[in-house]
This record gives C-alpha cells, structure tokens and sequence, in this order.
C-alpha cells in the first residue's frame, strides 16, 4: 500500500517534470510531449503509466508558460494567452512575479478540474452495466462525431482523416471471423497496426519533421529569473480570475473540440470583462496571466472526464492519454470502473500529487528548464528524434514498428501540408475496432436486423446525440462559410 | 485521396470469405470506408473547381499564402530514420543512435548562413553524438532494462 503510494507519488512527480520540460519547448505542445513518454510507459505498472502520462499533461500546461513569459514564445498553444501579458510583466522586471502568479493559478485550476472530475466521472460511469453491443457501437458514433468539431476550416477534410483513420483499423485480424485483412503475408501486421504508433508518427515525428525546415543554431536568449509567489494581497486580487478561469475551463474541458487554448482566451476575456483594473490587461496585468492559467490547468483534468467514462477523448492530449490505456489493455469507457477501479481511483490520487507536485517542481526545474530551452534547435531536435525511435523500438522491441512510425510521420507532415486535421485520423484509429466489433456483434445478435440500434436506448440517446452533434457543426460552418462570403464580397 | 480510396477499396475485393462470416463479413465495413473516402474526396474535388472557376485570381492568391511553407528537407531527416533503421541490425543500438544524432544534428545546421563563428563544429556534434547516445542507452538498457538492438557483431564475439 504504503509502496504504491510511493510510486504513484513518484510517477506524478517524474510526469510533472517531464511535462514542465516538454511544455517549455516551443512547437513541443502537450500532446507531442505525451506521446514522447508514451513507448516509456509500456513496462510500467498500469496505474503507475497512467499517472506518470496524467501528470505530464498537467505540468506541459504550466510549462508551456515559462517561455511565455520569459522570451515572449508560447511553449504550448493554451500559453498564447499568457503571453500578452506575462511577457509585459517580464519587460516591466516582474518575471518572477508572473511565473509564480501562472505557477500558482495552475495549481489552483488544477485542484478544481480535479474535483469536478471525481464528481462528474463516477456518475456518468453507473451506465457501464446497461451497456449492450449496439450501445458500445453507439458510443462510439459518438466520439466519432467529435471530428465534426475538430475539424477545423473544413468538415470534409475532418471526415476524410476519420475515415482513413477507420481504414487503418481494419488492418489486421478481423475481429469476428478472424480472417486476415490487408496484411500482406506480414507476421507483424496480423495484430493491426497500434494506435500508439500512429499517434507517435502524426504528432511527435510530424513535428519534427515540420521543424526541419527551421535550419541553423539559433537557440533562445538565456534568462534568468527565480520565482516569486505571490503575496496575500495579491492572492485577494487573482482570486477572481482565477474563478473565472476554472469555470470556464470545466466547461471547455468536457466539451469536445474546446480544449485549454479556447478556454485561455475565453478566460482572458472574461477576466478583463469582469476586472477593476481593466486598463492594465495588455500591460503587464497579474490578472492577464492568472485567468488563462487557471483555465489550461483546469482543462488538464476536466478533459479526462469524457475520456474515462465513456471513451470518449476531447482533445488531442486526452487521445494520447486513451493511447496510454490502450496500451495497457485497459478500455476507457464505462467498464473502466467496474472492471479497473483500482487505476481510476490511483489517477485521481496521482493527479492530486501532480498538482501539489507542480508547485514544487515548477519552483526547482526552472534553471535547468531555461537551461534545455536555450539549446541549439539542432541538438534538440536530434536528442528528441533519437528519443523517439529508441522509445518506439522498446514497446514489442521492433524495429518494424519504429518503421511504421516513422511512415505515420511522413503521413502526419503531409496532413499538415494539405490542412488535414490530425486528431480525426487518430480517433478513427482508436475507434476503429470498438464501432466494427459492436456494430457486428449487435449485427449478430439481432439476426442482421439493424433496428436493434433503434430498440436499444442508450444507443438511441447516443445516436441522437451524435446527429445533434455533427448538425449543429454543419449549420456553424455554414454559418461560417456565408459570413466570410459576404465579408469577401 | 480518391486513389488511396481506389486501392483500399480493391485490396478489400481479395480479403478472403469464411465459412464463419457474419452479415456484413469482413469485406463489408472496408468497402464502405472506400466509397465514403471516394465520395468524400469528389466532394473536395468538385469544391475546389468550383471555387476556382468562381474567382480565380484571388483565391490562387490566397490558397499561395494560406498553405504552410512546403519544404522537402523533411525527406532529408525522414531518410535519416530510414538509415538508422537499415544500419542498426548491423552496428547495434549504440553506435547506430550516435550515428542518427550526428546526422539530424549536422543536417539541422547545414544551412546556416552569415556567420562564420557559428558554422557547424563537426567536433561538437560528434562529442554531443557520443554522450547522447550514452546517456540514451544508460536510460534505456541500464534504468529501464528495455533491451535495444545489440547488432549483428555481438553474434561474433
């Protein structure tokens, strides 16, 4: 007991760090860093790798601050917020001063998203007991029909990243009759391809190939500056952003497609709207850097709350975290609870070791962290791509998963060049199985009748939900797409 | 995408049938993903005409600008991935990993320009090569006790 404390204590902290590192590096966003960690965790104990990748998501939305604030350079989109006004901070000698104002309203955030997420999640999951196949299919529609948020400028383009993700799916064993599916005679295709690797590919070597085109040994100014907590006067004064932003980041962390960057600058906003001291947002506002923060931390943990209980992942950190489950044969979702509680309830006390862990980490890491930021590009670049192959290589120890990733790299650089967005092609990966497997089971079962999708209520309510869904994306995007007709006429 | 969805779709025709097939049977999902691709990549197709035969110039204009900056370098560092793999069942993990960080390094800094003192220092990469490869294997084979690829010379000695 007291040895699975230690441990867990000691995945939040290794993953907090880990995450502060990865998120202090600009282009490295928290997904990236995630998926980086992700081959690591293979040989880990379930709950240990779960806590140690939860915890890395918490501490890359602190870190992603660090050269916000420092050189005026996001390390994680959520952090474009905090720039505007921790870097003025920064030019005005406060640096410290803001580093510990996002250090602290992380925490802050962090510790809300985390209530909210014990309460919602077990209640959602008391389903998990009604469940049939045609429910599980159902389901899955459902985190499907996420791409319709996700999709960016363009729902084709979401769709048909989906649907290549399904395509990559169905390689491997077919999962009723067992008969092999483009395979091509390859012993290492017959189990499918892992959602591990595509993820590996479309998001960490994607983006290293992204950046080769960023040449030369620029490194980043070294700065040096120690971190200031903020005072009790000041704590009364970020109170109220920091209110501001946990609310909103519960509501955008469950909510599919909004993720920590939307809730940052919806915070922002709404932290001006409702300040005293309006005037000094844009110029160095305490306020500026505790709302945005606040709302990125929150979002780590409230994120989770459709992953875990119905599978459902609504960013693209949440996915790489799904990943992480998959990979240990655990299945997010409603049997989670009923079947591994014992991970669950060890994630929410390793997220709660995280947080607390942040705010010393966060304090001792900052020197080195300036230290990796300030490294020649090339160095990094070549440290993270050999960090990645070695990772890859550990997972089954083969050298043609390190190949197939590799492959998704190139596929993931490529879906950048065409505007293609990456997190569809990942859900359909993850997905694939759970919508085929169900759809033919329920298929089965009902003796090829497909009106047991319509007799069966859970499915009925999910399937309705996912039609509101992917309507209600439409009619925005058409919405969208006459406004800026009219503004270009 | 339109071709992706044409070969999919006739890979999907020699999945072979079992006597255990269900309704839908192996074939069926693959095919639908294959058409749903196709439809979807026709849909791309005929927007894009359209938009194009609607205004011309400008669009051209913007589509230029609005697209990331095309660069074929990555082909340089994908095939350096390609050429770890190819050497590491020969040389083994250490030296195979020194050699992938030596090459990306000195790739990522082959095109500096204007000044001089920062020109790429081949003594540099190779020490920083060695002990990343180092402190890559301590973490791997050592901490972690994941083995990597010993190569083909450890068959020898």
């Amino acid at each position: 007991m007291v040895g699975n404390f230690l441990a867990i204590g000691a995945a939040a902290f290794g993953g907090v760090a880990w995450g502060i590192l990865g998120g202090a590096l600009p282009g490295i966003s928290p997904s990236i860093t995630m998926a980086l960690l992700l081959p690591f965790t293979y040989g880990l104990d379930s709950t240990i790798a779960i806590v140690m990748l939860a915890s890395t998501y918490v501490g890359a939305e602190y870190g992603g601050s660090i050269p916000a604030i420092l050189i005026r350079t996001p390390g994680t989109n959520a952090a474009a917020a905090t720039v505007i006004d921790g870097y003025a901070m920064k030019q005005q000698g406060r640096a410290g001063e803001a580093l510990g104002i996002s250090l602290y309203s992380g925490f802050i955030g962090g510790l809300f998203g985390l209530v909210v997420l014990v309460l919602l999640t077990e209640r959602l999951s008391t389903l998990a007991l009604a469940f049939t196949p045609a429910a599980y299919f159902a389901l899955g529609i459902l985190g499907l029909s996420v791409i319709a948020a996700l999709s960016g400028e363009s729902l084709v383009k979401g769709f048909m990243a989906g649907v290549l993700g399904l395509m990559i799916a169905t390689i491997g064993t077919d999962p009723v009759t067992g008969t092999n599916r483009f395979t091509f005679n390859q012993p290492d295709l017959l189990s499918g391809i892992p959602p591990i690797l595509v993820m590996v590919g479309v998001y960490a070597i994607a983006e290293l190939l992204a950046q080769s085109a960023d040449t030369g040994w620029s490194s980043a100014p070294p700065e040096r500056a120690r971190i200031t907590m903020p005072s009790p006067k000041m704590w009364r004064r970020i109170a109220l952003p920091q209110a501001i932003g946990s609310v909103i980041g519960t509501i955008e962390g469950v909510v599919p497609g909004g993720g920590g960057t939307v809730s940052s600058f919806l915070a922002y906003n709404e932290a001006r709207r409702w300040s005293r001291h309006r005037e000094e947002f844009g110029h160095g506002s305490p306020e500026g850097v505790a709302a945005p923060e606040a709302a990125n931390n929150t979002v780590a943990c409230t994120a989770l709350i459709p992953m875990l209980s119905l599978g459902i992942p609504s960013s693209n950190s949440a996915a790489v975290l799904l990943g992480g489950f998959l990979v240990h044969g655990l299945i997010p979702g409603p049997m989670l609870f009923v079947q591994h509680g014992d991970v669950v309830r060890g994630l929410y006390v390793g997220l709660l070791i995280a947080n607390i862990a942040m705010l010393i980490v966060g304090y001792l890491i900052m020197s080195p962290c300036i230290w990796v930021v300030s490294r020649p590009r090339p160095y990094l670049t070549a440290f993270i791509y050999a960090l990645v192959v070695s990772g890859v290589y550990s997972i089954e120890g083969s050298l043609f998963h390190v190949g197939v990733a590799l492959a998704f790299g190139v596929v993931g650089y490529a879906m950048r060049m065409w505007k293609l967005p990456v997190l569809p092609i990942v859900l359909g990966v993850v997905l694939g199985f759970m919508v085929e497997s169900n759809y033919r089971r329920a298929l089965v079962l009902s003796g090829g009748e497909h009106r047991i999708f319509l007799q069966d209520r859970i499915s009925v309510v999910l399937l309705g939900l996912a039609a509101v869904f992917v309507i209600g994306s439409l009619v925005r995007h058409a919405k969208e797409r006459s406004k800026s007709r009219i503004v270009n006429h | 995408m339109l071709a992706i969805a044409a070969a999919y779709y006739l890979l999907g025709t020699s999945i072979p049938q079992s006597a255990l097939d269900d309704t839908v049977g192996p074939r069926g999902l693959p095919r639908a993903y294959a058409i749903v691709l196709a439809a979807l990549a026709v849909v791309t197709i005929a927007r894009a005409a359209l938009s194009r035969a609607r205004h011309s110039e400008p669009r051209a204009w913007k589509q230029k600008h609005d697209t990331p900056a095309r660069s074929w370098r990555f082909v340089g560092l994908a095939l350096i991935g390609v050429a770890y793999l190819a050497v590491v069942p020969w040389v083994g993990y250490l030296v195979s990993i020194a050699l992938l960080i030596a090459a990306t390094a000195w790739y990522q800094g082959g095109k500096v320009t204007g000044e001089p003192d920062k020109a790429r220092s081949t003594g540099r990469i190779l020490l920083v090569a060695a002990s990343g490869a180092v402190v890559l294997w301590l973490l791997f084979v050592v901490l972690l006790g994941i083995p990597q690829p010993s190569g083909a010379w450890s068959a020898i000695f």
